[in-house]
């Protein structure tokens, strides 16, 4: 083949930048204070942005940030199921799909699917479900779609929020809101709400994730990973609990100013 | 080609009436109270009438509703509706008419050409899609609503049937006052048809009617420019209703549509102009009531 000349070729092998880009402390300090100083040990949530209605063709969206995790989510639905050959069609179906965009982390990913993602949307299914009623929806489908535009740490948690949040928009009935909460562990202690650093940097210790619904006052999902003792997992979740109960009342305000913006029009009665 | 910018503005907060207390988020506690009875959107949770959807709570007597304010069409029976052939199936056909489910319209509920009391064949179901078509909007009344919420049109007027040349705008179903007739022949020289599902439509009124055709016919005929531009402006006064929350009725389309003629029809949607229109509206309905 022969050889341009006037073109400039790169090296035969190449290797990505980020290799050579100066790494973040890899080792982040396991007493003290955290890296943006919040507690340790405590349930010391981020602050979150939340804010409803934002994709002007699906039934509901929302969108929210907490640091500078960044995710939104739309709900399409109910209507009629596409698959004809479900035997059961007295309660309708959820479909939930969680992908993050190749530019969310660090590392790039691609737009395919991969099992990350499967995963989350998976966790992400079974921390809704209970939460929907779903036998009001007889042969109909609502499908959930998660788009995590940054991912600052404690995707999945703050995914099932945002996706509570948007069912709610599209007027979909639940028995309440679900909030997510996830914490992780490092050497004996503790941290709620764990960003992206400090989650890698614990890779031995365990995390976990939970789907709380406040008002109920129950769990509807939990995932854990990676060791830990019984006890550091019921204070882990209860910790958890509490946390959720801090973004309760910043949900609510956030549905309640979407409901006011839609104010409907004066009743003629 | 002139374009219009704009710089972004402060939006100023809706005016509401609507205070903390009327408007729940589900898990919300409405009342403890076991003198109540339950209604659309909420449940009971151990004694306590919980809200189920978003929205706004309604109390007639002893029943408590939470009527979601964006919401998809609930139909009833009698409802006219407008709506949109998605399948031919066998003896019916698939429409949507932004409910949960498609609604249903059979062969059987509709007016065939050639009279009232003709019998149904074979080779009616074979050319069903000669009558309606993939695509094909409809106007149809709601005649029975299916125990999984899917609804049953028929077509067994005259007034009903295919729909030919005009605008579909597509608005929330809440915003449709249920009224009488939903046919309007409104005098500016357009018709508008406000189905109960949010769709409306708009199209040149009809001349003399063809009724042997049984609600398949649809004029092909050129729609001289005037009524288009009659159509266009009633579709923008449409929107700037919408845009404001008000009801749609055929007298507050057509007061808007008057306060609307002082500007140009691609004007109205300027929110603006949209706002000063929908005032002027709302003034003129004032002034009939009173």
């Amino acid at each position: 083949m022969p050889t341009d000349t006037k073109r400039v070729r790169g090296p035969e092998v190449s290797q990505s930048p980020v290799l050579f880009g100066c790494r973040p402390a890899a080792v982040l300090p396991s007493h003290g204070p955290r890296a943006d100083g919040r507690q340790r040990d405590q349930a010391d949530v981020r602050p979150v942005f939340v804010r409803c209605g934002l994709v002007s063709q699906a039934n509901g969206s929302a969108y929210m940030e907490a640091g500078s995790t960044k995710l939104m989510c739309c709900v399409y639905g109910p209507r009629e199921t596409e698959r004809k050959d479900e035997t059961d069609m007295k309660c309708g179906r959820l479909t939930t799909d969680m992908r993050l965009a190749p530019f969310s982390c660090p590392v790039r990913g691609s737009w395919i699917q991969g099992t990350q993602d499967k995963d989350l949307s998976l966790m992400l299914y079974e921390s809704l479900q209970p939460a929907v009623c779903l036998q009001k929806y007889p042969r109909s489908q609502i499908e959930v779609s998660v788009m995590v535009l940054e991912n600052s740490g404690s995707v999945l948690a703050h995914a099932v929020t945002c996706a509570s949040l948007a069912l709610a928009d599209a007027g979909i009935e639940m028995y309440d809101l679900v909030l997510g909460c996830s914490l992780c562990q490092d050497a004996g202690s503790y941290v709620v709400d764990p960003t992206y650093a400090e989650e890698t940097s614990c890779g031995s210790g365990g995390g976990l994730t939970v789907a709380f619904l406040p008002s109920l006052n129950q769990i509807s999902g939990l995932q854990s990973d990676g060791e830990m003792s019984e006890e550091t997992l019921t204070a882990g979740v209860r910790t958890c609990i509490e946390g959720c109960y801090k973004l309760y009342p910043v949900i609510q305000q956030a549905l309640i100013q979407a409901l006011r913006r839609a104010a409907p029009p004066p009743s003629e009665s | 080609m002139a374009v219009d910018m704009r710089l972004p503005t402060v939006k100023s907060p809706p005016v509401s009436v609507l205070d903390r207390k009327d408007l729940v988020v589900p898990g919300d506690v409405i009342t403890s109270d076991t003198g109540f009875m339950r209604g659309h959107g909420t449940y009971v949770d151990e004694d306590k009438l919980t809200a189920s959807v978003a929205g706004k709570v309604q109390r007639v007597d002893k029943l408590i509703c939470v009527r979601p304010l964006k919401t998809r069409f609930n139909g009833e029976v009698g409802d006219v509706v407008v709506g949109r052939i998605t399948e031919v199936q066998q003896k019916r056909w698939k429409v949507e008419t932004n409910s949960r489910l498609d609604s249903v319209l059979l062969l059987s509920s509709v007016n065939l050409p050639g009279g009232e009391l003709r019998r149904r064949s074979a080779e009616d179901e074979l050319t069903m899609r000669e009558y309606l078509h993939e695509g094909d909007l409809i106007s149809a009344e709601v005649q029975s609503v299916f125990s999984d919420g899917a609804l049953s049109l028929h077509t067994r007027s005259l007034k009903y049937g295919k729909l030919g040349q005009g605008v579909l705008v597509q608005l929330s179903p809440s915003l449709i006052k249920r009224q009488k007739t939903h046919f309007h022949n409104l005098p500016c020289g357009a018709s508008i048809i406000l189905g109960n599902n949010g769709f409306v439509w708009l199209y040149p009124t009809p001349g003399q009617q063809e009724e042997e055709a049984g609600g398949f016919y649809t004029s092909l005929e050129p729609v001289s420019l005037s009524d288009r531009e009659v159509i266009s402006r009633l579709r923008n006064c449409l929107l700037a209703l919408a845009a404001h929350k008000m009801l749609l009725y055929d007298t507050s389309v057509l007061y808007c549509y008057e306060s609307s003629l002082q500007h140009q029809v691609k004007d109205v949607l300027k929110p603006e102009v949209m706002e000063e229109i929908v005032m002027l509206t709302q003034q003129k309905l004032l002034e009939q009531e009173s």
